[in-house]
């Protein structure tokens, strides 16, 4: 080290001061050119504020854009809060998952070359290497289970899916970032190979026959699963985002998909779950024969069945 | 044992009636019943052995055959009018011509009839199954006697309910109390459906038979009629129903000075579809001369009436959409809610410029 200068207790070199100052800027310029405000709300410690506005520009980068275009920044931010529990519920998994994400980005994005191109070199790995220990610390300390869930959210980046234990009936069901699974079989985690970004309600569900159902007909049991999707489709502009209901039934040993279906579709991020009078609007019922009607008077209404299966309770 | 000519399912007998192979497109089949059923409709029941599969050759010029392949059997058990040891059934050879795909070396429990040309033939549309799979039928079968009381009749009595939002109708489960009748040259038999919606009547002659479910009030009266023959009198007949509630509404269609119009098409859509262009789920009425017109067959639900309120299938919409009583929106549209027997007038559509 040549020069010396005064940091947090510590001397560090003009060079390196150099390579800080041009690591700041490949992790927060995009902060600033594009995305003021989740900036301002990260600055002012108003982090569930700043945390609603990360989230759908991680999904846009993630569902979007190719990594190499990814912008290192917000997805780190976002790894920050989720690893401190700032402005949302903690989630190291998804912490680790974020990290990994923006360090990603920023290995696959180097910086453009202005001035001194060693110095930029020297400046992009020690950016490079600060983004690896992030990692790292964000990383290193999970287990094995949950380094197996980062690779599950690296796959289906989804904020909120905590794992959780469902009951139904007599069987327990364990629910995590691969899915759905009955804890005494090795079925297969089910997920219907839907992806939601944002999850809303996860639950089960027991429908019972009606009073005057036709003998033997007995209650029928799910587990559902309310999220917002991110999607693009062809030829309009920007990202919507539909809430997407899926059911899975428990027939015997096995969750089965009965029921998968787009309820509600917004243009911009969702700022609540769910609309305060959903369940008002969703309407899920058995018929005599067993067969279970569900309806969303949504616009235009949608309404559909989930018809018991063969030789099923009856 | 009385020996039946000739005794082929409806369905086979038409096929049998069919010159040439290539007039039929598709095997389509009514059911064969249980075994009880099965066992008198079929000419020869046995069970047997596939020796060989050969193909059934026609002389040149001659039109093509309804069934190209002959299987040849040696029999094991005789069920229903033994045949010889070993015996030939005709049948196709699948894709469509209702043929029973055999495999030699094979056995199975084979349902044949004995067509007018001659010999035995089977199909798809039998019965016939693998002997692994025939329990249930060489149970019966070998239980057979020579006595018995008389034939009988069974079935079950369903609802069917269709939303008028939804295209299709759902089984909404049995219709415990429906009576049933059975009727024939000399006796009429009821029977009250169960709780499951079953129903028995027996100890039937042979003969001819009508067997008729009493719709209930508010339920479509029309095709609850089926006609049935007891062969024998070990045998029965198994007859299925199903009931659906029905509602009927009626209107008219005016032009702006009160003028009945004619020839205009009218959709009732369910209320909660209003506006969104629904599919036209209920086939449109037509207005007669008086402006009148009238749909015979909904079925129970909330409405909303007018002209073109539905995207019919490969038809350009022809105008703007009018609502009863002649609104434009559908917000605004009256709405009318048929229950099941209703015979409602909902009143006048009135048509501003057309």
């Amino acid at each position: 080290m040549r020069s010396i200068h005064r940091w947090h207790g510590s001397r560090i070199t003009r060079g390196v001061l150099r390579v800080w100052r041009l690591a700041s800027v490949i992790v927060l310029l995009p902060a600033v050119t594009s995305a003021q405000t989740w900036a301002d709300a990260y600055k002012a410690g108003d982090y569930r504020k700043a945390a609603e506005l990360l989230q759908p520009i991680v999904v846009a980068d993630v569902q979007s854009l190719s990594p190499p275009e990814m912008d290192p920044a917000p997805a780190r931010h976002l790894a920050i809060l989720y690893a401190s529990g700032s402005g949302v519920d903690g989630d190291p998994v998804l912490a680790c998952a974020l990290a990994q994400l923006s360090h990603q980005a920023l290995g696959t994005r180097p910086p453009r070359v202005e001035g001194d191109p060693l110095a930029w070199a020297a400046a992009y790995k020690a950016a490079i290497d600060e983004s690896e220990r992030f990692t790292r610390g964000n990383c290193d300390g999970l287990t094995k289970r949950q380094q197996q869930a980062v690779g599950d959210a690296m796959g289906c980046l989804a904020f909120g899916m905590a794992e959780t234990r469902l009951t139904i009936g007599n069987q327990t069901v364990l629910v995590d970032r691969s899915g759905f699974r009955l804890s005494e079989t090795d079925q297969s985690p089910a997920n219907g190979g839907w992806c939601p970004q944002l999850i809303a309600r996860v639950g089960s569900r027991t429908i019972d026959p009606p009073a005057d159902a036709a003998p033997g007909i007995v209650a029928r049991s799910f587990v559902e699963l309310l999220g917002w999707q991110a999607m693009r489709k062809a030829g309009e502009p920007g990202i919507r985002y539909v809430l997407s209901w899926t059911m899975f039934e428990l027939r015997g040993k096995k969750l089965e998909l009965v029921a998968t279906e787009h309820l509600l579709s917004a243009s911009i991020w969702p700022s609540t779950a769910l609309p305060p009078d959903f369940d008002a609007r969703f309407n899920v019922e058995m018929i005599r024969s067993g067969h279970v009607r569900w309806r969303f008077a949504g616009a235009p209404p949608t309404r559909g069945w989930i018809m018991l299966q063969e030789g099923g309770s009856r | 044992m009385t020996f039946r000519w000739p005794r082929a399912l409806a369905v086979a007998a038409g096929l049998l009636l069919a010159p040439f192979v290539d007039q039929l497109f598709a095997c389509s089949c009514m059911a064969s019943g249980p075994p009880c059923q099965a066992a008198w409709t079929a000419d020869v029941v046995f069970a047997g052995k596939v020796r060989s599969i050969e193909p059934i050759d026609g002389m040149p010029g001659e039109p093509a055959r309804l069934y190209s392949l002959r299987v040849t059997f040696d029999v094991e058990r005789g069920f229903i009018n033994p045949p010889s040891a070993v015996v030939e059934v005709a049948t196709g050879a699948g894709g469509g011509d209702c043929g029973y795909r055999f495999v030699a070396g094979r056995r199975y429990l084979v349902y044949a009839w004995r067509p007018p040309s001659g010999g035995l033939s089977t199909g798809i549309c039998s019965r016939t199954r693998p002997i692994e799979e025939a329990r249930e039928d060489v149970a019966y079968l070998s239980a057979i006697t020579d006595k018995s009381s008389g034939g009988r009749v069974y079935g079950r009595v369903n609802e069917w309910r269709r939303d008028p939002a939804e295209e299709r109708g759902v089984d909404y489960g049995p219709l415990a109390g429906i009576t049933v009748s059975v009727q024939g040259p000399a006796m009429v038999k009821d029977v009250v459906t169960d709780a499951n919606g079953r129903f028995e009547v027996a100890n039937l002659p042979v003969g001819k038979a009508k067997v008729t479910a009493q719709a209930p009030f508010g339920f479509d009266a029309r095709y609850l009629t089926q006609e049935i023959e007891i062969r024998d009198l070990r045998a029965c007949s198994v007859h299925d129903f199903t009931l659906t509630q029905r509602a009927t509404a009626s209107g008219t269609v005016v032009d702006a000075s009160g003028r009945p119009l004619a020839g205009v098409q009218v959709d009732a859509v369910a209320a909660e579809l209003a506006g969104y262009d629904p599919p036209p789920y209920q086939r449109p009425a037509t207005t007669d001369e008086r402006g009148a017109f009238e749909f015979d067959n909904l079925p129970p639900g909330t409405y909303a009436f007018g002209v073109n309120l539905t995207i019919r299938v490969g038809v350009r919409r022809s105008g703007a959409s009018v609502f009863l009583p002649g609104v434009p929106a559908a917000r605004d549209a009256k709405v009318v809610e048929l229950k099941a027997g209703d015979d409602a007038s909902v009143g006048m559509v009135r048509l501003s410029a057309r």
